[in-house]
């Protein structure tokens, strides 16, 4: 309850003040665009990491935020002329780190689902004092 | 990339082939525990030499700048090298009862090493990183080590959830630095604030925006409150061994990125974020301190007061950014005590548990001082140095930050104060377990466990570096001043 609260005060706040952010930042107009779009899935997914309760949602919100980040880096890439074909480079990059993380986090989720036989995890709380 | 490229990262390309090397014989000679440690320790020492030999070179870089090979490389990476090796000295003892393979264990561990090493050599952000998805990957995998075990499993799922999300965060920031200085290199990234601190340049709220990112991201990272509600539950689950590393190798790994980020790239703005290290600090120490005297789980409540010494460390971070750079001097100091006295610590408790079903509860630690006096001696040891009493290793770290801190003057010298206060409130809980381990009668009559020969030995090293830090502090302070020094001087 108190992590779909938190997500929804949050989730608009961040979504408006990316927005001001990526207006203000950057020269061309077209590049606030894709920072502010960047900007909402970036708070679209985490919103999800923090009012979900089902482990693989959390993780698909997790790639959510990722894929945010690959948005900005593209766009910077491809409206600053003086960052070369960095752009890609780093998407690149970020693509891998996602793929592992993506890799261990399944395990991680498999071995516990076998465990506890449950994805949620308001429920693994084995350990809270 | 040319010759002198593969020269200067041959620590880097030494720990891999390490690790591989551990899985090529765990493949050629299976299930021969022995043979597999042999390698893995062989593999370390070759690792520290290589370190040793190419750190004697003068300062350097590689890769067109994003490696760099300088005094501070070679301290963290000896130390890493160190806290590694005695990590996969304990695993056997605890690993070996409960079944557990220890050449997948070990290949993990030097694996998350060569990660920690990326990240004390790195002066680009991309590359820092990518050296910090190294480091913890592994350590993911390491907390669900234990995986038919409820609470390894959920200690790793609470581990990889907060730690893959902070490390989005952290790339969100680095998205918007990179974009909108247009480079990742630490100094270029300080250049662009040397000329915003100038008014040169203005200061765009997306790049204030992505430091505040970069922060969170660390901040998680390094388990500094409010950022640190992962650090118990990953802690008191995982195999013992595995929270040992934990509480050590990740933490001191995210230390090495916060001072090449914040003193190296951030360096210029240190009058704009020495307010948000004091308050991290203080809310660190003071909360983690508070937290752990309720505990009654030892494990646990090392896991807060491994809280509580992340906001020590933070405070010669503070007291670098207000003006003294011992400060710096102070927190690798600490860094490096602290790593062998908290693994020492963690190992006797790996050690009891060599008979499976031993929890980690205050309970066991009863009548240890009689039923086995070297394990009662050397956790009483460790917990007197975690405590900061002299002539230990503990003691000199705090003196060194508490003497920056005070020099340095204003809020940071508070920080001293509220530093002394929190040190003597861990006592009370540290010695809690002596008063257990000395004056309770044991809970069973279970006769004393034998420890094998490996758990000895690096048991003995850690009391060693414990109290020869402690008493010949200048063993190390030579090493630390040039390490500190090529930091500031880049800074």
């Amino acid at each position: 309850m108190i992590r779909v609260i938190v997500g929804a005060i949050l989730a608009p706040i961040f979504i408006v003040g990316l927005g001001l952010i990526g207006l203000a930042a950057g020269g061309s107009r077209s590049l606030d665009a894709y920072l502010v779009l960047s900007g909402i899935l970036f708070a679209i997914g985490m919103f999800g990491f923090l009012a979900r309760r089902n482990a693989i949602s959390m993780l698909m919100s997790i790639e959510l935020m990722l894929n945010a980040v690959n948005l900005a880096i593209v766009a910077f890439g491809s409206f600053i002329p003086k960052l070369g074909a960095g752009g890609s480079v780093i998407a690149l990059l970020v693509m891998a780190v996602a793929a592992a993380e993506a890799t261990v986090g399944l395990a991680i989720v498999i071995a516990i689902f076998r465990n506890r036989k449950t994805p949620l995890v308001d429920e693994y709380d084995a350990m809270r004092q | 990339m040319n010759g002198s490229d593969v020269i200067i990262i041959a620590p880097l390309i030494a720990a891999i082939a390490t690790a591989i090397a551990i899985l090529v014989v765990d493949i050629v000679v299976p299930g021969r525990t022995n043979a597999v440690i042999a390698t893995a320790l062989i593999g370390l020492g070759v690792t520290a030499v290589v370190t040793l030999t190419v750190g004697s070179m003068p300062p350097t870089t590689a890769y067109g700048g994003a490696y760099k090979l300088d005094a501070l490389t070679t301290f963290l990476d000896l130390l890493f090298v160190a806290v590694i090796a005695m990590t996969i000295v304990f695993a056997p003892d605890y690993l070996a009862p409960r079944r557990l393979p220890v050449a997948e264990f070990a290949t993990v561990l030097v694996f998350a090493m060569s990660g920690a090493m990326l990240i004390s050599a790195s002066v680009d952000l991309l590359l820092l990183f990518l050296g910090l998805e190294l480091m913890v990957l592994p350590g993911y995998l390491l907390a669900g080590y234990h995986k038919s075990d409820s609470y390894s499993t959920e200690g790793a799922i609470k581990y990889f959830l907060l730690g893959s999300f902070s490390s989005a965060i952290f790339l969100f920031g680095l998205a918007f630095v990179w974009g909108l200085t247009g480079s990742t290199r630490v100094a270029d990234v300080a250049s662009v604030l040397t000329q915003v601190v100038n008014h040169t340049l203005p200061f765009s709220p997306g790049l204030a925006m992505g430091f505040a990112f970069l922060t969170t991201g660390v901040a998680f990272k390094i388990a500094a409150v409010p950022f640190h509600y992962w650090t118990p539950d990953a802690y008191q689950g995982s195999p013992t061994p595995v929270t040992g590393y934990l509480s050590v190798g990740p933490k001191v790994g995210a230390f090495a990125l916060i001072l090449r980020l914040f003193v190296e790239a951030l360096g210029p703005m240190k009058a704009e974020w020495l307010p948000v290290v004091i308050v991290l600090a203080a809310t660190t120490m003071t909360l983690g301190n508070l937290v752990a005297l309720t505990q009654d789980n030892v494990k646990r409540m090392l896991a807060y007061s491994s809280i509580a010494h992340t906001g020590y460390m933070l405070v010669g971070l503070a007291a670098y950014a207000g003006g003294q750079p011992q400060g710096l001097e102070g927190l690798l100091f600490y860094g490096a005590a602290y790593s062998f006295m908290n693994l020492g610590a963690f190992a006797v408790i790996a050690a009891l548990q060599k008979r499976a079903g031993v929890t980690s509860q205050l309970a066991t630690f009863a009548g240890l001082g009689r039923k086995e006096p070297w394990l009662g001696v050397l956790m009483t040891l460790f917990l007197l140095s975690l405590t900061g009493i002299p002539p230990t290793a503990g003691f000199f770290a705090k003196a060194v930050i508490i003497l920056a801190a005070v020099q340095a003057g204003g809020w940071v010298a508070f920080l001293a104060v509220l530093l002394v206060v929190n040190a003597a409130a861990a006592a009370f809980y540290y010695l809690r377990v002596v008063v257990y381990m000395y004056m309770r009668d044991p809970a069973s009559d279970a006769p004393p466990l034998r420890h094998g020969r490996l758990m000895w030995g690096g048991l003995t090293a850690a009391t060693a570096a414990t109290i020869l830090f402690g008493l010949f502090p200048g063993l190390l302070l030579g090493m630390i001043s040039a390490a500190a020094g090529a930091l500031t001087a880049a800074g």
